[in-house]
């Protein structure tokens, strides 16, 4: 059993039957049934914004009802705060998003080694990306 | 929150100081958090959390199909 770090676009792609992955994060979900899922409150303060403005209330509702009691909240400590925060200063004025090094630090100093996500910015030697791309 | 008391060894407390300074957080913060990753949920509960997650999936029709993808920018963090 392992922790699996949960981001915003699969969260979205979760619940948009739209979403060309749709089908393969539901899966995914599905095929770690034993792993813990995990993520922080950056993401869940990113996927209440896009649910908010593209999926309505509704949305927004299923989100916290049915899809983050399953997940467990990771606290982001000053530290890791700090530590995000200079990364996305250096990446400027492009690079990833401030959302995305968050998650970065806190897999660094938890030692998660699995995300679920659909964003490439995650790609990176030791870090097993799923449902893949 | 319920208020309880428990006995540490020294070594054990100045580990748990420690951890609280490192991470600018309380030490009652460290325990919780030490306590959630040690101890698992129900296995009863935690199945049924997982398949209510999956009961929301593709409940919603964004129409564009592309917030996953484009969920930065709209957000508001997009490129300027």
């Amino acid at each position: 059993m392992s922790q699996i770090l949960v981001d915003t676009s699969a969260l979205l792609a979760l619940l948009d039957a739209d979403d060309p992955r749709q089908a393969a994060v539901r899966a995914t979900f599905a095929q770690h049934p034993d792993d813990d899922l995990v993520t922080h409150g950056y993401v869940i303060a990113e996927s209440i914004a896009v649910a908010r403005r593209r999926l309505g209330v509704d949305g927004v509702v299923a989100l916290l009802d049915d899809v983050l009691p399953a997940i467990d909240l990771l606290q982001v400590d000053a530290a890791t705060h700090a530590t995000a925060q200079a990364r996305y200063r250096a990446s400027l004025p492009s690079g990833t998003s401030f959302v995305d090094q968050v998650s970065l630090a806190v897999i660094e100093r938890d030692g998660i080694d699995t995300v679920l996500v659909l964003d490439p910015d995650f790609a990176r030697p030791g870090l097993t990306v799923i449902p893949g791309h | 929150m319920i208020r309880t008391q428990i006995s540490l060894s020294e070594e054990q407390m100045q580990r748990l100081r420690a951890e609280a300074r490192r991470r600018k957080v309380a030490i009652a913060e460290v325990v919780r958090d030490a306590i959630d990753r040690t101890i698992p949920a129900d296995p009863g509960e935690r199945r049924a959390r997982r398949q209510r997650l999956l009961s929301a999936a593709g409940r919603f029709h964004s129409g564009s199909g592309d917030l996953a993808a484009r969920h930065d920018e709209i957000a508001g963090e997009g490129d300027r």
